[in-house]
């Protein structure tokens, strides 16, 4: 082994020698009290903001003059100071004791800099934290734990994509997804999610295709403080991920971290046990519908008569028919790593795997992914290079959501009485198309097994960061980096012919789509910094050129010819075919500048200037300011054991960010009508083929969208470090927000994109952690962080209200002076003593207008972590919860309309009087009409129905539909234990670790939600369109899941 | 060492420093273009307007005229047979007529102008305006006259009435006609066009739409009715009384079939059913046209079974398979003007003006029509013993103006089956005849039926402009006979 190693960094630093002023510093803190590793030491070089932080096995490598102090710091410990005086190892032990803070985190542009310095909100989670779950997204590992941050994953799909949103919304029609950055180089985040109500999916983003074991550390930056440096493109803030790799190892390390998981839906619906197979309250044998006669236990003969045969069964309520349905999930996950490196060279390799299999019965919910990394860094004369190459190989299947004969919205309309894992076999007589009890639906299983779909991704992307050293004090950096992907994803439908209805015929289809992505960023820089007695001044310009083009195409053919053949040829239809091609470019130009004071008084200027290719060609740049300032008061006060540090900061900037692509022109398309259920296409038979002139119009005079977001927030440290506060508060206004704004279409157009809304963000942000026990054998640490954001849109361009999203009758929108995201559609009308108006049936009537039926914004959201270390074993678990806001649940109609949810029982299904009703008795003089006390019930045959079910696809009950989505988890449970080094001794593991670990092991909801995990989405997630939609809810999402077993890390 | 920083050196700069405003001037859509060649643009025009209203709207003007009707055991048009009709109900053809064949249509008429492609210019006002015609008929307001501008700026167009929107469309259609359509600006109607590809046809089709829209305003304005006519008639013009003008470019693929086709029978399956009020009136008649038009039911062929009108909570049959339900395939045409329609609309004309013509012109164009109706379905062969002498539909020359009109419009009703709901829809509104009896779920008032299509409510939350919202059976200015 050691031997491939020495040829591979020979053949990747062939030639190059060592020598210089710099030299490569690399050695392992260690605690004075029991001589265990530490974590997270903060290295820095005396009198400057560059630094570093030792890794988990306490190790470092730093690159300093020879001549340099070195400064220690941890938390809880006494800093020590160090001479190189030309040592390339320098060991340390800290005690504890008063400590200073010296924190390192990285921040814009991969660089590291002091806590201290910032005069805006970093959070910065280590490695151990991503990965000590086992999650094999590196995205879902930060759930609950950032203040400010609020990330979702759409279901419990295996390898489903998660979205992120930092500080709230700030642009309407934008995507509001933060910027990634690894190593200093931006990333892809593309994510393929149909949001199609005829069959959802959701092929995860990008990011998710990281192998968490190869992540160091990930830094969030939230404000535009932070992120002005990534120009439009950081406009949501910024995630840096920064990379291990294998500088300062000294010795040859491989790690193995692997885990095992089962996953089992976290949240079932409830449902009702009383009433069975019917409608009208009476028995139907091909009903799909829990509306029936209450359950008496007798044996009938059921379902559909085949070969003159019938089933029998009793009566009798199957509770757990929906649970039993789902298998558990399975997820394993490997990675080994080999890293190796002196003081100025070093390499890191891993290969990763993660193979998943989802909770649907069949691997048609399914996720593998290889990953693999390759990087290299090396010190020669002036030059410091790093590279990367990454490869990424990716397949799953994704049941889709929806409803047109999803597996699941068969499921839930099996009646009460009904099992559903009996129909397993698909091809019994009495399961099959023909022989399935349902006039209405399907049987699950045959759309699971017949029908499904495929993707496969590659990926292969890579960076190259060389710094120069032109002085001790001028350096230039480039940063360079690329990738392309490519995406297959295959869909197919059976034939589907059912002899006894032709609701769910399917004549059999095929469809194919290809996506190519191809990204280049590169950032050139030039830095420079010096200390002039108490002053410092740093700063440097920099010049950013990126492009980006997006291909995409697609064929489907309807109607097969050879059963069970899914091929683009087997159809005598002509397919249709789509092909779209993006291209982005954009360049900018920045400048930051720093300035410090005796380390008490830091101030921050920065200003970019960006193109982009978005906007009008005439006027296409813009520019935008920012600044920030920090100020350690705690330098002023005596040192003290109570307060050890402390600091307030603020900041304002500007981001700027530019239009969606080809607004500007005026297009013809190839033709096609729509009415909503099927279109009319061309070319026409007979080779005629028509262009139509678009329905959006172009707009030549589009402006960027500008944010302004002020901050302000303090950082305090009490009792030597043991107490942690960090709380910020901001406001962020986006003002010339690009909207699609629709048009009358009388006017011969529907859209035009103008820069019309605004809308506001206005939030505090506060985590606090502590470590209230910490003696030589327990530690306990303890963490919470709370969010509360207000986000609104305060104008829309004089528009009382706009479309944004929404479902048959329900409607999502923006309405001015609001928060973003309420539900709007029809309801029942009140008398103005607010009494309910019925009609003669008993039933409510409706509105005349739509009303605004609720808000989906959460109120606040917050998290709680601990963790208790004993010796070898540490147990930790984590909370969070989201507390108000409604979303739309299919699930929760479908239920309504099936009768099986748990308030269909109302009453015992017998007829009665909707409470507080009142109904026209007549009209006073002035023809006004007069409520008077309602006598009229809702019956127990059309009625009732009307009132629980028939409102499915919407109308006078939706409000029934839409549910709290307050919610509480249990995100993470890890038991690990670190075995004794003393039993390690003579073999080749130099570390071993074992972990119980769970996620998302309990969720408590809502009282009225018996339906599903809030957090569910299946809207918004589309990145070619805006995600101000992603809080509607869900069309008929399977359930989440929870996930527990065991990891094991070994280092050899 | 020196050699490779100056490599690198170059590599940096040509990867940092290419950038200039050409290299961002990448915002054109290469996937679509900016401007389409008269033909390319027209053939959506057309089509836009056959799939409206040979698509959903057929199938609510066949509800409405009494030839179909929503089945027991589905739900998908009962909106249509309760008469109640909200603005929502129109927005997919609101937008589909307006954003895109008037529109497209629009940009057409412009660019024909400019080129002076005067025979572009005929085709696009002609259908056109046959669109707004019928718009005009079947909403009564409508913006028109700031309509189509929302490029130029105007978001919120006015409303103008029917009467003046009426006017303005003569005047443009004879503006069309008087251009020299012989000029070598002209382009030839190819292969492109959907209707017809020789400009003699367009110049009828341009009559006709006249024609109708005269007769339409017959009770309205007679005199203005009258004079129009009467001037076509002695300038001997053209109509399009031997050729049909229908879009035939259909096949049984998904997305390329007839659009009632297509969306009523393939996607919404189960809903459509025959109306009994042509069924029983068929079947009284003897007329062998019931099974052409109608397939009996699936479940007992042995006869014909067709609800009431609007009777879908009937207890039996429980489902489709239990009705009759019209004969529509996937490749039916959608007429725009049939050969059967411009002939009874002519037999109207001398029926109501003898002196235009010579005696028995009405008769001559009333037979005209039945018979090529008769053929159409493969009943040539027994026109006498439909329309000669004793025949069951003999025209009755003898009768006075109603009687002659009731005769001449039933029959067109029934040409009308499966095809043109609307215009028949129209021609019942416009004469009363035949006599039909409401829908029996309707939920208007006892007597009254719907005599209006809704503004759709995108336009109504999007234009500040749109008048009060009429009531579905409030009548369009045309709509006076007592």
């Amino acid at each position: 082994m050691k031997r491939i190693t020495s040829i591979l960094v020979c053949l990747a630093f062939l030639g190059l020698s060592v020598y210089g002023q710099d030299i490569q510093i690399t050695g392992k803190v260690t605690s004075a009290d029991d001589g265990s590793a530490l974590p997270g030491v903060s290295v820095v070089i005396k009198g400057t903001q560059q630094g570093v932080s030792t890794n988990v096995d306490g190790n470092y490598s730093i690159t300093a003059p020879s001549d340099a102090t070195l400064v220690f710091t941890f938390v809880g410990m006494e800093d020590q100071e160090v001479q190189v005086g030309g040592q390339t190892t320098i060991d340390v032990q800290l005690t504890s004791g008063l400590v200073e803070v010296e924190e390192v985190v990285v921040v814009a542009l991969g660089m590291r800099k002091d806590v201290k310095a910032l005069g805006y909100s970093v959070t910065q989670v280590e490695s151990d934290e991503i990965t000590k779950a086992g999650s094999s997204s590196a995205l879902n590992a930060l759930r609950g734990k950032v203040a400010g941050v609020d990330i979702s994953s759409g279901s419990g799909a295996p390898g489903a994509s998660t979205r992120v949103f930092i500080r709230g919304y700030s642009s309407i029609s934008r995507s509001n997804q933060p910027l990634y950055v690894i190593d200093g180089v931006p990333v892809d985040n593309y994510s393929f999610v149909d949001n199609d109500l005829n069959g959802g999916l959701d092929f995860g983003n990008k990011l998710n295709d990281i192998n968490p074991d190869d992540i160091e550390s990930i830094s969030v930056l939230k404000g535009s403080a932070a992120s002005v440096q990534y120009g439009s493109r950081g406009a949501n803030g910024v995630i840096m991920i920064t990379t291990k790799n294998g500088v300062g190892a000294d010795h040859l390390t491989v790690n193995y971290s692997g885990s095992y998981t089962w996953d089992t839906p976290l949240m079932l619906p409830q449902f009702q046990n009383e009433y069975g197979q019917g409608f009208f309250g009476e028995p139907d044998l091909i009903e799909n519908t829990s509306w029936g006669p209450r359950m008496n236990g007798e044996v009938y003969q059921w379902g559909r008569v085949v070969n003159n045969s019938q089933q029998v069964k009793p009566y009798v309520a199957q509770p757990d028919n929906v649970k039993d349905f789902f298998d558990a999930g399975v997820t394993q996950k490997h990675s080994i790593s080999v890293s190796n490196g002196n003081e100025t060279t070093g390499y890191y390799i891993s290969y990763g795997y993660v193979g998943s299999d989802g909770i649907f019965p069949t691997d048609a919910d399914s996720y593998k992914r290889h990953t693999i990394a390759l990087r290299g860094n090396t010190k020669v004369n002036k030059f410091d290079i790093s590279t990367s190459l990454n490869y990424v190989k990716k397949k799953s299947k994704f049941v889709p959501t929806g409803q047109d004969m999803s597996v699941y919205d068969n499921i839930m309309q099996v009646p009460r009485d009904m099992s559903i894992v009996d129909g397993e076999d698909y091809n019994d007589i009495f399961w099959d198309l023909d022989g399935y009890y349902s006039g209405y639906t399907l049987n699950p299983y045959y759309v699971l097994n017949e029908n499904g779909n495929e993707a496969n991704e590659d990926r292969l992307y890579g960076q190259l960061v060389t710094d120069y050293d032109f002085t001790d004090w001028l350096k230039a950096k480039w940063n360079a980096g690329g990738e392309v992907s490519n995406l297959q994803i295959d869909e197919w439908r059976a034939i589907t012919n059912v002899s006894h209805n032709d609701y769910n015929d399917d004549p059999g289809r095929v469809i194919q789509t290809q996506i190519h992505r191809y990204q280049v960023n590169s950032e050139l820089l030039l830095m420079a910094e010096k200390i002039f007695n108490d002053f410092y001044v740093g700063g440097y310009v920099g010049y950013n050129v990126f492009s980006r083009l997006h291909k995409g195409s697609s064929q489907s053919v309807t109607g097969l010819d050879i059963p069970e053949f899914y091929h683009i040829s087997n159809s005598s239809s002509t397919p249709v075919v789509a092909y779209a091609e993006t291209p982005y470019r954009t360049m900018g130009v920045y400048a930051n500048l720093d300035l410090e004071y005796r380390e008490m008084v830091f101030l921050s200027l920065s200003a970019r200037n960006d193109w982009s290719s978005t906007l009008p060609k005439d006027n296409n740049s813009y520019f935008y300011p920012g600044a920030n300032l920090s100020f350690v008061f705690t330098e002023l006060v005596p040192s003290n054991n109570i307060l050890t540090f402390g600091k307030i900061r603020g900041g304002i900037s500007q981001t700027g960010n530019d239009a969606p692509t080809f607004r500007t022109d005026n297009y013809y398309l190839a033709a096609y009508h729509r009415d909503g259920y099927r279109d009319l296409t061309y070319p026409l038979p007979g080779n005629i083929n028509g262009f139509e002139v678009s329905n959006s119009i172009g707009n030549a005079e589009l402006q960027p969208e500008i944010t302004t977001e002020w901050e302000l927030g303090t950082d305090l440290r009490f009792f030597n470090g043991r107490l942690y506060i960090d709380f910020s508060y901001f406001d962020k206004n986006t003002d010339k927000n690009i909207l699609d704004v629709e048009l009358a279409p009388s006017g011969g157009y529907t859209v035009v994109t103008s820069n019309v809304g605004k809308i506001t963000s206005e939030g505090m942000e506060l985590a606090v952690s502590g470590t209230p026990v910490k003696t030589s054998a327990i530690t306990w640490n303890i963490g919470l962080n709370f969010t509360k954001i207000d986000n609104k849109v305060t104008d829309l361009g004089g528009r009382e209200r706009m479309d944004i999203g929404g479902t048959g009758s329900l409607g999502f929108v923006l309405v001015p002076g609001e928060e973003i995201g309420l539900f709007y559609g029809e309801a029942p009308s009140y008398d103005d003593q607010g009494r309910i108006i019925v009609g003669s049936d008993g039933l409510p009537v409706a509105d005349d207008e739509y009303q605004i039926l609720g808000c989906s914004a959460t109120d606040w959201s917050g998290g709680i972590s601990n963790s208790v270390s004993y010796k070898g074993l540490t147990f930790s678990f984590s909370f969070e919860t989201k507390q108000g806001g409604l979303m739309y649940s299919r699930t929760a109609e479908i239920q309504y309309f099936a009768g099986t949810a748990p308030l269909t029982l109302y009453n015992d299904r017998q007829p009665f009087i909707i409470p507080n009703s009142v109904t026209e008795g007549g009209t006073d003089g002035e023809g006004n009409p007069i409520y008077v006390e309602n006598t009229n019930p809702v019956t127990n045959y059309d009625n009732l129905y009307t009132y629980w079910g028939q409102s499915y696809g919407g109308g006078l009950f939706n409000r029934r539909f839409m549910v709290d989505r307050s919610f509480v988890k249990l995100r993470e449970v890890v038991l690990s234990y670190q075995l004794p080094s003393s039993l390690l001794q003579n073999i080749f593991i130099k570390e071993a670790q074992i972990s119980l670990i769970g996620r998302n092991l309990l969720i408590w909801t809502h009282k009225d939600n018996t339906f599903i995990d809030p957090e569910t989405t299946t809207f918004g997630g589309n990145d070619s369109v805006s995600d101000t939609e992603y809080l509607y809810g869900e069309f008929s999402s399977q359930p989440s899941t929870r996930s527990f077993g065991f990891a094991l890390n070994l280092t050899f | 060492m020196k050699k490779l920083i100056y490599i690198i050196s170059i590599v940096v700069l040509l990867f940092t420093l290419s950038g200039c405003e050409s290299w961002l001037d990448v915002n054109q859509d290469p996937t679509r273009p900016t401007d389409v060649s008269l033909p390319l643009a027209l053939s959506p025009g057309i089509s836009s307007s056959a799939y409206v209203f040979g698509g959903w709207w057929q199938i609510l003007g066949g509800i409405w005229a009494q030839h179909w009707t929503q089945s027991t055991g589905a739900s998908q048009y009962r909106n249509m047979e309760d008469y109640q009709m909200t603005p929502s109900d129109f927005d997919w053809q609101w937008s589909e007529i307006f954003a895109g064949g008037l529109n497209d249509l629009e940009k057409v008429r412009n660019e024909a102008m400019e080129q002076e492609d005067w025979n572009y210019y005929l085709i696009a006002t002609a259908v056109q305006s046959w669109t707004w015609a019928m718009l005009v008929d079947c909403f009564d307001q409508l913006p028109f006259s700031e309509a189509l501008q929302a490029d130029l700026g105007i978001l919120n167009p006015h409303y103008d009435n029917g009467q003046d929107i009426y006017d303005e469309l003569i005047d443009r259609i004879d503006f069309a006609l008087e251009q020299d359509l012989s000029a070598v600006t002209s382009t030839a109607p190819g292969a492109d066009a959907l209707l017809f590809t020789s400009m003699d046809d367009w110049v009828a089709f341009a009559n006709t739409v006249k024609l109708r829209m005269y007769l339409r305003q017959v009770y309205a304005r007679p005199s203005v009715a009258e004079d129009g006519i009467t001037e076509m008639i002695n300038d001997e013009v053209d109509f399009l009384i031997s050729d049909d003008a229908a879009m035939t470019q259909f096949i049984d693929q998904q997305d390329r079939r007839n659009p009632v086709y297509e969306t009523g029978i393939d996607r919404l399956s189960g809903n459509i059913s025959a109306s009994g009020s042509v069924v029983n009136f068929l079947i009284d008649n003897a007329d062998a046209r019931v099974d052409v038009l109608y397939n009996r039911p699936v479940d007992d062929p042995s006869a014909h079974n067709a609800l009431t009108q609007g009777d879908y909570r009937a207890d039996e049959p429980t489902n489709i398979s239990g009705l009759s339900t019209p004969a529509l395939t996937a490749t039916d045409p959608v007429f725009f003007f049939s050969v059967e329609q411009v002939n009874f609309m002519l037999a109207e004309v001398y029926a109501r003006w003898p002196s235009l013509g010579n005696a028995g012109d009405d008769k001559l164009y009333y037979d005209a029509a039945v018979t090529a109706n008769l053929e159409r379905h493969g009943l040539g062969a027994q026109v006498d013993a439909y329309i000669g002498v004793g025949g069951l539909y003999e025209y009755n020359s003898a009768g006075s103006l109603e009687e002659k009109l009731e005769q001449i419009i039933v029959q067109k009703w029934i040409s009308m089956v499966n095809t043109q709901g609307v215009e028949a829809w129209l021609e019942f509104n416009r004469t009363h005849y035949p006599n039909l009896a409401p829908s029996v779920s309707s939920i208007l008032p006892a007597g009254e039926m719907p005599k209006r299509f809704l503004w759709s409510s995108d336009e109504r939350g999007k234009n500040e402009n749109v008048p009060p919202l009429p009531d579905v059976n409030d009548k369009v200015w045309w709509d006076t006979k007592e």
